[in-house]
């Protein structure tokens, strides 16, 4: 329909525009390198689909910043990267975190990731930038996120490749990781004293069920790499916490809809120190259960998790699994849960219980 | 948003301000890794940042622009980088000989910033009050903008739906929210638009990029 009131574009399809669009910006409010990640693995999902063989004939290198002066090489810019037409294969390539538009430099025929990682740190004096490194040429293609730059390489992070592979164990394996990165104690991760008003005496924050999402979401976008991790999304049955989304790498306007994850947190005591009933967690992870039952269904996501955070100093959930879980089974939601200690002390002393016991 | 604007065509935007968000601009452009950029690109940089502006909850810094056959054009932009390269803020590049539409013969620089001598202003301008806002939008739009390759950027503009539009002839004045609200431009009727159709969830960053990118949707005929 016809409206004077939009200038030029008071004919255009703007509903198509928004379906058709392959941008990242959603993750606005994320850290910088975390979009950065999310863009590249979008790029490299595209070109996988597009052309896999060009993608896997050499390795390829991305790095989050300016592209380096007094370099007597000037790389080319393409406008387009983002849209995955450009052949990425044999090149380092600076961008913003959007990588809209990117500039290469072109690697040496035969260059391992050593020479790859000498000459961006040596030659483009870029070494301590975030950067990812892709190589295609075994059957499991590896990307491999360098948070600190390829100047600290043992600092990485793998990122899911493919994510039509993407499933409840990889999900799982991965939050596994997050809860042991981020999550476990207070220094676990430079977010993770956030959840705790008083750590001594083990009172968490008034939200730290939100605190924990946000760790939780970070994680998730940088793992599993061109999927979206959704927040917050308001529908018929209430609001999920987390879900995970694929667009399409040819059609752009087709999403699948992979997981919902509902967040629930357990805990003895409230902010301000009030003991919580063990028959208040009960009714919040039940809660969670047909919250993640029926957003599933609301949004026709393949499966949902109830993904519970033990506060208590005597956590014992993580010792359940689903199938002792009775109405998760019978709703078909997993029910995952972690334990999360207030000092580093209370969780020394949780992990030498368990080794004594024997389930390490 | 002051909707209760008084005009102020005679007095344009404070100098400062100004120097400051070409040197912003420059940043961003660096960032992005648009640097040389050419002037050119610099004042359809500086519409974009003009008719965006309310998405941010900014105001346009100038409010207007004069309506030229292809590109928008700043005077006293123009006036500002050859001020701000004459401080030893901005160095140019690379100088190529042009020709404008009336085939007289134009210079065309490209610039970039002097990073080491800027990057002191632009820590203490980041540390200002509101300013890491303004910042971060001009980052935005640069990102956006970046979507565009140098041949389409000089007449990029005549797709855009408010420099494009119709409505206004070249020649004349396109008010951004010098006399109007910048919510009455045919821009902000269009991102009132696709914020319905995206049921609210589009953040002000996914709008900008969605709306450059339509723009160059439109200069490729998709």
């Amino acid at each position: 329909m016809s409206d004077e009131k939009l200038g030029l574009w008071k004919d255009d399809d703007l509903s198509t525009m928004i379906s058709r669009s392959t941008g990242n910006r959603y993750y606005q409010a994320l850290p910088e390198e975390v979009q950065f990640v999310h863009s590249v693995a979008k790029v490299l999902a595209m070109r996988n689909a597009k052309d896999k063989t060009a993608l896997c004939s050499a390795p390829s290198l991305y790095v989050l910043g300016p592209v380096p002066e007094n370099v007597r090489v000037v790389p080319k810019r393409e406008p387009t990267f983002s849209l995955g037409g450009v052949n990425v294969a044999g090149k380092i390539w600076f961008g913003a975190q959007a990588m809209n538009s990117c500039n290469g430099f072109a690697i040496f025929t035969g260059a391992d990731s050593d020479a790859i990682f000498t000459f961006v740190s040596k030659t483009l004096a870029s070494g301590s930038r975030p950067a990812i490194y892709f190589d295609g040429s075994s059957s499991e293609a590896l990307l491999r996120f360098y948070p600190k730059g390829v100047d600290t390489p043992e600092d990485c992070e793998d990122i899911l490749f493919g994510g039509a592979n993407f499933n409840e164990t990889i999900l799982k394996d991965l939050l596994d990781r997050i809860h042991e990165k981020s999550l476990i104690t207070p220094t676990a991760g430079s977010a993770a004293k956030d959840i705790w008003q008083d750590k001594e005496k083990g009172f968490p924050v008034e939200r730290a069920e939100g605190a924990i999402q946000k760790i939780v979401q970070v994680g998730l976008v940088i793992g599993l790499g061109n999927l979206k991790v959704k927040s917050e999304e308001t529908g018929v049955f209430g609001r999920y916490d987390l879900a995970v989304i694929e667009q399409d790498p040819l059609d752009p306007s087709k999403n699948t809809n992979h997981a919902i994850l509902e967040l629930k947190i357990v805990k003895a005591y409230t902010n301000s120190g009030n003991k919580v009933s063990d028959a208040a967690n009960q009714k919040a992870v039940q809660k969670g259960i047909r919250q993640a039952f029926a957003y599933r269904m609301e949004h026709g996501s393949r499966f949902s998790a109830l993904c519970c955070y033990d506060l208590r100093p005597a956590p014992s959930l993580h010792k359940y699994s689903t199938s002792k879980c009775k109405n998760a089974v019978k709703l078909d939601v997993k029910f995952w849960a972690w334990p999360i200690f207030s000092t580093p002390e209370s969780a020394r002393i949780w992990l030498e219980e368990k080794y004594l016991s024997g389930n390490t | 948003m002051n909707s209760d604007h008084t005009p102020s065509l005679l007095e344009p935007a404070e100098q400062s301000r100004r120097w400051l968000r070409i040197l912003s601009i420059l940043d961003a452009c660096r960032w992005v890794g648009l640097t040389p950029v050419t002037t050119g690109s610099l004042h359809v940089i500086a519409y974009l940042s003009e008719v965006l502006a309310p998405i941010w909850m900014l105001e346009p810094l100038d409010g207007k622009v004069l309506k030229q056959s292809t590109a928008p054009y700043y005077p006293a932009l123009q006036q500002d980088i050859d001020r701000l390269i004459g401080m030893g803020l901005v160095r140019v590049d690379d100088l190529k000989i042009g020709r404008n539409n009336g085939d007289i013969p134009i210079v065309l620089p490209k610039i970039s910033l002097i990073v080491e001598r800027v990057e002191p202003i632009l820590t203490v301008l980041r540390e200002l009050p509101g300013e890491e806002v303004v910042l971060d939008f001009l980052r935005e739009v640069v990102q956006a903008f970046s979507r565009l390759s140098d041949e389409q950027v000089p007449s990029s503009m005549s797709e855009d739906a408010t420099y494009g539009s119709p409505a206004v002839d070249t020649g004349q004045v396109i008010d951004l929210g010098e006399w109007l609200s910048a919510d009455e431009t045919a821009t902000s009727y269009t991102v009132d638009r696709i914020r319905q159709l995206a049921g609210d969830e589009m953040n002000p960053a996914e709008i900008i990029d969605v709306y450059v990118n339509h723009i160059v949707c439109r200069v490729n005929h998709e």
